[in-house]
């Protein structure tokens, strides 16, 4: 085994430097897996609110919905709640694409997740400052 | 990486004997993927509501139609189990409810009241009395 680390009772299948850095077979330690947390707590109030909200409304008539997140505190947990949707789901569908993908595919559709996650935030962030805007 | 091919693989999930609680993983990661595509839906909502009366408008006929209606209600039921299932995963991340005597019991849980959640929620919600 090339550079096995030998304990008392245990042998490692880790390298000294793969040891030192922590960041795992897949490159990037536990930061994906943190981020998924969060995003998750962050949507276990949010999506329950959003939920309800809609819920809320007389008719989903386009007033009724236009009105229902004018309020700069509904305009910001409607932000909120997209953002973590958002990020939460580019979190997960990577994930998916790493266990089911493989080969130039996997690479491929990252990318178009990553770039597709980032595009429909940015439409729904502007959509959000034109519903607030509008009268 | 000089080490890479010698490194033991990790045994393939055709080796454990099908449980159902397999099933309900399997069911998070759909209803996970199922949530990511209504995104767009979502977002593409938003920019109606954003573009003014005409396309604004044009939501009220698009909910309308009995198929967005039944598209909106698996989208929320896919919310309601991934929902529930996640906090399952969250419970477990703090090393609580693993036995496997509380691990089928939470998720016969979330299994039922996540339908139970999307029933309650077409019959008093926003479409409450015209889902079909």
């Amino acid at each position: 085994m090339v550079g096995a680390l030998r304990g008392a009772d245990t042998v490692s299948l880790r390298t000294p430097l793969g040891h030192a850095e922590g960041l795992g077979s897949a490159g990037h330690g536990v930061g994906h897996w943190w981020a998924q947390r969060i995003s998750a707590v962050a949507l276990v109030p949010l999506a329950p609110w959003f939920l309800w909200r809609l819920a809320s409304l007389p008719t989903l008539m386009y007033e009724d919905l236009l009105h229902c997140f004018q309020g700069l505190g509904d305009a910001t947990l409607l932000t909120a709640f997209l953002l973590a949707l958002l990020y939460h789901s580019e979190l997960g569908i990577r994930v998916v694409l790493e266990d089911y993908v493989g080969g130039g595919l996997r690479v491929a559709g990252l990318i178009v997740s990553r770039l597709a996650h980032l595009g429909l935030a940015l439409a729904g962030l502007l959509a959000i400052a034109r519903i607030v805007t509008q009268f | 990486m000089p080490s890479a091919a010698n490194r033991p693989l990790s045994p393939h999930l055709s080796v454990y004997r099908w449980q159902y609680t397999m099933a309900l993983s399997i069911l998070h990661r759909f209803t996970g993927v199922v949530l990511s595509v209504g995104s767009v839906a979502l977002v593409g909502c938003l920019l109606a509501l954003a573009s003014g009366p005409q396309w604004g408008g044009n939501l009220e006929g698009l909910f309308g139609l009995r198929i967005a209606r039944l598209a909106a209600l698996g989208w929320t039921y896919c919310l309601f189990y991934h929902f529930a299932n996640g906090v399952r995963h969250l419970v477990w991340d703090i090393g609580r409810g693993f036995e496997p005597g509380h691990a089928r019991l939470s998720g016969w849980f979330v299994f039922l009241a996540s339908l139970a959640a999307t029933g309650a929620y077409w019959w008093w919600g926003p479409f409450a009395g015209q889902i079909l």
